[in-house]
């Protein structure tokens, strides 16, 4: 499949936050924005949702403080029962430590993993590099033109009004 | 410019008055009904409101360390605080009349017999503890001034000086800070039953200190923006911080809680159990149970998802859980040797009361001195 990007790129993030909204204003979806640092205001001119992450380091975490009580508590009261300094065998207290640490770890981990993957950063994921200078000194707006209702001149105008350095089109494979 | 000031209204002073009246006539008449129960809720009060008072010296040095921006537009909620440093003080200083109530060793001829109480005499005695207690309040203090007067001058002169002058002054402090809190908090507190020792004891009155000044600050924040005041410095971005500061420390609070009472579980040994042995029995336990349950429990539930960090609301009636939740652990460490009995009544209520309205008279008076928000800080 060719999907059908034009990429804007601009050197200021003043007028970078401008055209965003101004896009997002006349009906445009922007595929995404990048920029070298964290420009402030950009989420809630982009219009992104809040971030469900969170969602799954609190799955990940529950799992993993339900994994490490179950481990010990059937390792240590049904498995192998051991007497310590004459301590009941389900001695739930010291649990704690272990629980807590694979509760982070876990959590963790699932976080760092399902970010990479939703964000496609894998080993052989493809690259879509828009512009070379995104990571230094330059930003960059993306379109995509889905169909024929989407008029590319009126987003070019929108791009050249707010003082763009340069607009482009640009098909991908995928 | 921006010139605002803070002011206590008429009707809040005649209100904060009467209840330090309240608060002296209760102490008044805790003395005649039971001195030793009267000095145990000296001492515990002093504590929470000069730590309370301590904290604010403490978060204002940590955001200069760590070279922070954002907290600027309430610097000076945590510097008022500081004000009450030399009051909390001197109300210290006054347990030295009831030294005798409150720490079983002031007593040589107890201490004679007792072989422990013996061989930590040379550091357990009256005249060095007080002396002791003198130069932590002095310390205190003086940062305190300097701290207030450097950031006031600040206001005027501006510039990047005045900013690195306060830079030093909190790199000095932390470290003196780190060495007196040990002191203050094994003396004060630990020693009530001088027998027991917990190695982490310090570091567990820290963390409390530290969560209860966050709250502190955090209610101040959301109360003087209902009022109006702080309106352009301000946003909910502002509250969300503070909501994960007081959610971070009320879990490091409970980290260090574990931390203690796990390894004294733990190892086992009869000189250290005694100290839970005590705060675990029937007369105690729920109480015990609470703490855990104000301080960390609820406060974790209720501040977890994002919107309640945001919500004014949410955050007062948190905060006013974890002040009240603060001095049921101080209560807890402190108390049970003291007073035989569970003896949380009206008495403990309004002497709390009077304490309470006595640090918002002099943290109010202090906040009105100065515009409400700091200017010419080379953050803002």
């Amino acid at each position: 499949m060719v999907k059908n990007f034009m990429v804007g790129v601009f050197s200021d993030e003043q007028k970078l936050l401008k055209t965003v909204c101004a896009l997002r204003g006349v009906g445009f979806q922007i595929h995404d924005v990048f920029t070298p640092y964290v420009v402030h205001g950009l989420d809630d001119a982009m219009g992104l949702r809040r971030s469900r992450l969170g969602v799954v380091t609190f799955l990940a975490g529950l799992t993993g403080l339900a994994l490490a009580m179950a481990l010990q508590f059937w390792t240590a009261v049904f498995d192998w029962r051991i007497n310590v300094g004459g301590k009941p065998d389900n001695s739930t207290l010291a649990f704690l430590p272990v629980a807590f640490e694979i509760t982070v770890l876990i959590g963790g981990l699932a976080t760092a993993l399902a970010f990479f993957l939703r964000s496609q950063l894998f080993p052989g994921s493809k690259l879509r590099i828009f512009n070379r200078h995104i990571t230094d000194h330059l930003f960059a707006v993306v379109l995509e033109i889905r169909d024929a209702s989407i008029n590319p001149d009126k987003a070019r105008k929108i791009f050249w009004d707010m003082g763009v350095l340069e607009v482009r089109e640009e098909s991908v494979n995928t | 410019m921006n010139q605002e000031r803070f002011r206590i209204s008429n009707k809040q002073r005649k209100f904060a008055f009467s209840l330090l009246g309240l608060g002296g006539l209760a102490v008044a008449i805790a003395f005649f009904l039971d001195p030793q129960r009267a000095w145990a809720n000296i001492l515990l009060n002093n504590v929470y409101f000069l730590f309370l008072a301590v904290s604010g010296l403490v978060f204002i040095a940590i955001h200069y360390l760590t070279s922070a921006g954002w907290w600027v537009g309430l610097r000076r909620i945590p510097e008022a605080m500081t004000a009450f440093i030399p009051v909390g003080g001197g109300l210290m200083l006054l347990l030295f009349f009831g030294r005798h109530s409150l720490y079983e060793w002031t007593d040589t001829e107890t201490v004679a017999h007792d072989a422990v109480l013996l061989g930590k005499a040379a550091y357990l005695n009256t005249p060095f503890f007080f002396a002791r207690m003198i130069g932590i309040i002095a310390i205190w203090s003086l940062f305190a001034m300097m701290l207030r007067k450097r950031s006031i001058e600040q206001d005027r002169t501006g510039g990047w000086s005045a900013h690195q002058n306060l830079y030093r002054l909190s790199a000095l402090f932390l470290p003196v800070f780190a060495v007196t809190l040990t002191i203050a908090s094994v003396d004060w507190l630990m020693s009530l039953e001088p027998h027991w020792f917990s190695t982490i004891f310090t570091f567990y009155t820290f963390s409390g200190l530290f969560l209860n000044g966050i709250t502190f600050i955090t209610l101040a924040t959301v109360l003087l923006k209902q009022r109006g005041y702080l309106q352009s410095f301000l946003n909910d971005d502002h509250l969300h911080d503070l909501g994960k500061l007081v959610f971070a420390f009320s879990s490091f609070w409970a980290y260090i809680w574990v931390c203690q009472y796990l390894l004294i579980w733990y190892s086992n040994i009869p000189e250290e159990t005694v100290y839970y042995h005590l705060r675990t029995d029937m007369n105690w336990g729920w109480l015990f149970l609470l703490n855990l349950a104000m301080n960390w429990a609820i406060p974790f539930l209720v501040l977890l998802p994002r919107s309640s960090k945001r919500n004014p609301a949410v955050l007062q009636r948190v905060c006013v859980l974890l002040l009240i939740g603060h001095w049921l652990d101080l209560y807890i460490m402190g108390f049970p040797r003291v007073a035989s009995l569970r003896s949380i009544g009206p008495l403990e209520v309004l002497i709390t009361m009077g304490y309470a309205a006595g640090f918002f008279l002099i943290t109010g008076r202090a906040l009105s001195q100065a515009p409400l928000a700091p200017r010419n800080d080379p953050y803002l």
